[in-house]
């Protein structure tokens, strides 16, 4: 009954369990203590996150107290795979197992040709198939060495006894286990010539290293080698380590059957998970950090994008200016000397047209290098009533011929800002809500406080700017601005002068009502004023 | 025409301090005579023209009694309509440079009272050529009123430091400009024909 076979049984094996000592140190974090376990090796080469490679892996550093590895070992704890390290036979597969290792990582250090920690590693599970077999029997394993044949062929007697070669059963448990691949493809190769085995992927100096440790740790275990050799080699190797023990644990002990092992690996590893999560939680912080210094970066981004887009707008401006004025001089100061001898009122009032429109766009060229390079703000303070008064003297006139009525609210607020500017804003918007109200329409002007600001607010009755150009709005002559509302230089003059004085503008997005321009301002601060006033 | 002057019309005349004229009024060099009733002096037209034969002072400015302009722009059209409406004003003689090298030249032979300058002259920017001016102390009773289609603030007023007396954008109202014109030489403002 081959599936009954000793070899059969070990390949169907979860895991190797450790000790219950040394499963309990899992917990915490003493990760030197698992440099001489093979079981212990294959649980974290099989569950540590990232897969150690020959280069990364060090076993004196790593962090073991993963919760992946945890969570295997409690996983696994209730299935077979222990046995008992204090029993001679398996005492003695451990021994053998750490002489290999001690001797490859002292090689492998020697001779430079592959990664100390990784050779130790190797050496360690050389003969983890052996462990494998004792945990299913450890009395077939010593059967098998006492077999006369087994010095030579040592294939033929596993199979007879075990109903499979030693090998074949670690390239089975190598295959299920899913060990990383330069460790697997070296010890699954271990009895072929090494230029067959460096085809089949082993690492042909780990290989070196691996196979020359087991020769020399066989010569002390089989007397092939004389005493004085044997000596030196302890020399080199390091003595049997006595069995580990932690937590007031023996080795001896069946972790299946040691009380509250299995809630301690599970609680430490919800632990790291938690912890892992404040890991995350860091990250995170991280990426947030990283995501406003994109975003600080982007606003100077679009600051400076800004301010050269105005910078090249004063050249053009500036340069316009000479270019363009030159000829409307020639052109006004023609229309003007004719009409100074036109008798005729028709062709008097068309030389005023072309006169009044040359400086039009004399006018226009003006505020754009105004809007460009803008003057230094003068701030004072003073009622935001008195600049209402001179708007709406200035825009009646204009309400009168488009028989729109406006009304102006009397304000009480006193901001601190230049009142040139801030006129030539309020002047602006209203202008340009009387541009677009139909006739019958109104265009209100008022102020409220908000907080710690003074809005003043424009109203009309006209149709309010299409959603797809509410962002262009204050942008200088935005062709796809819909006819009259904000054409030219006005709202985006209007903006700028919200700037200079640390204010703002915006449009009120609603979809009954009113049109509303918002001009907010800082309120004046007037208590020094009314001391000043009362001194 | 005018026939009699008052020793500050007579100084600018002879483009000489009103201190000289005075002074010589009151050694005997310039005859004339006092306002009846108060201390102000004043020259009949010929003493002054005689005076100014006998002291080899150019004697054009009295013969025509017109205002010495100096219009300088590299636009012959601008130069063309300001000659056009200052000869149609009648109180002014015109001359016409359109660079800057022919403007200084013309500057020290013409002793214009007056010089329209444009700013951006092809050769010698009109800021130069202010400080040039006001550089020769000869030319210090002359006056600048600078025109250009610029826009920048900065820049205006940096003519102004150059010594420019006044500035006008282009484009400018006509009657505006001679009425700046006039301002600066004291001139009445309605033309006196």
């Amino acid at each position: 009954m081959a599936d009954g076979s000793v070899a059969h049984r070990a390949a169907t094996l979860a895991w190797l369990s450790p000790s219950a000592p040394r499963l309990a140190a899992l917990t915490s974090d003493s990760a030197a203590q698992f440099v001489n376990d093979p079981a212990c090796l294959l649980l974290l080469l099989r569950f540590l996150r990232p897969s150690p490679t020959a280069e990364s892996l060090s076993i004196a550093d790593a962090t073991f107290r993963q919760s992946s590895v945890l969570e295997a070992v409690a996983t696994y704890l209730d299935t077979d795979g222990w046995c008992d390290p204090t029993q001679p036979e398996v005492s003695r597969i451990l021994n053998y197992s750490r002489t290999i290792a001690a001797k490859a990582e002292s090689l492998a250090a020697v001779s430079g040709t592959c990664p100390p920690a990784a050779a130790r590693a190797a050496g360690l599970l050389a003969p983890f198939g052996w462990l494998a077999i004792a945990t299913i029997d450890p009395h077939a394993a010593e059967a098998c060495r006492e077999k006369e044949d087994f010095a030579t062929e040592p294939a033929i007697v596993e199979s007879e006894l075990l109903g499979m070669s030693v090998d074949a059963l670690m390239r089975r448990l190598l295959h299920r286990w899913r060990l990383p691949s330069w460790l697997s493809n070296t010890l699954a190769t271990l009895r072929l010539p090494l230029a067959d085995a460096a085809r089949l992927g082993a690492d042909a100096a780990l290989s070196k290293v691996v196979r020359f440790a087991i020769a020399a740790a066989e010569s002390d275990y089989y007397g092939l080698i004389g005493p004085r050799l044997r000596s030196v080699l302890r020399e080199i190797g390091e003595a049997p380590a006595a069995e580990f023990t932690s937590h007031g644990l023996a080795a001896s002990a069946d972790p299946r059957r040691v009380p509250l092992l299995k809630s301690l690996l599970t609680n430490t590893a919800q632990a790291l998970r938690a912890s892992g999560q404040s890991r995350v939680g860091e990250l995170e912080a991280r990426i947030d950090s990283l995501q406003s210094t994109l975003q600080t970066a982007r606003d100077e981004f679009d600051i400076q994008l800004r301010d050269a887009k105005l910078a090249a707008l004063a050249e053009l401006a500036a340069g316009a200016g000479h270019e363009i004025n030159n000829p409307l001089a020639v052109i006004s100061g023609n229309a003007q000397w004719l009409r100074a001898r036109e008798s005729d009122e028709s062709r008097q009032r068309s030389l005023d047209i072309i006169h009044r429109q040359t400086h039009r766009v004399a006018d226009l060229l003006k505020d754009l290098m105004q809007y460009a390079r803008p003057s230094a703000a003068n701030p004072v303070t003073f009622a935001v009533n008195d600049l209402f008064h001179a708007v709406e003297r200035e825009a009646d006139p204009i309400a009168a011929i488009k028989a729109v009525s406006l009304r102006v609210a009397a304000a009480t607020v006193h901001v601190t800002a230049d009142p040139q500017q801030i006129r030539k804003a309020i002047s602006n918007l209203v202008r340009n809500a009387l541009d677009v109200t139909p006739t019958g329409g109104v265009v209100r002007l008022f102020s409220r406080v908000r907080g710690a600001n003074v809005e003043i607010v424009v109203e009309d009755t006209g149709p309010g700017p299409a959603p797809e150009i509410v962002p262009h709005l204050f942008d200088p002559f935005y062709s796809g601005r819909d006819a009259g509302r904000g054409r030219g230089l006005g709202l985006s003059t209007a903006w700028q002068c919200a700037q200079q004085n640390n204010g703002t503008i915006r449009f009120d997005r609603r979809d009954d009502g009113p049109t509303r321009f918002i001009l907010s301002l800082p309120q004046a601060d007037l208590q020094p004023l009314a001391e000043r006033q009362s001194a | 025409m005018k026939t009699v002057f008052t020793t500050g019309e007579a100084a600018k005349i002879c483009k000489v301090s009103q201190q000289t004229i005075i002074r010589c009024f009151d050694n005997g060099q310039l005859k004339g005579f006092r306002v009846p009733g108060s201390k102000f002096r004043r020259i009949p037209r010929e003493a002054l023209y005689r005076f100014m034969r006998d002291n080899g002072i150019p004697t054009d400015a009295l013969e025509s009694g017109k205002r010495k302009v100096l219009l300088v722009d590299d636009d012959p059209e601008i130069v063309e309509l300001l000659n056009r409406a200052l000869l149609d004003d009648g109180r002014f003689e015109v001359k016409m440079a359109a660079n800057g090298f022919d403007a200084g030249m013309m500057v020290k032979e013409y002793r214009p009272d007056l010089i329209v300058l444009d700013v951006m002259l092809p050769d010698i920017n009109g800021k130069e050529v202010c400080h040039r001016v006001r550089a020769d102390p000869n030319l210090e009773e002359v006056r600048i009123i600078c025109i250009s289609g610029m826009v920048e603030d900065d820049k205006i007023a940096e003519l102004k430091l150059a010594g420019a007396d006044d500035f006008v954008h282009k484009p400018f109202d006509v009657d505006m400009l001679i009425e700046r014109m006039c301002a600066q030489l004291e001139l009445e403002a309605p033309a006196l024909v």
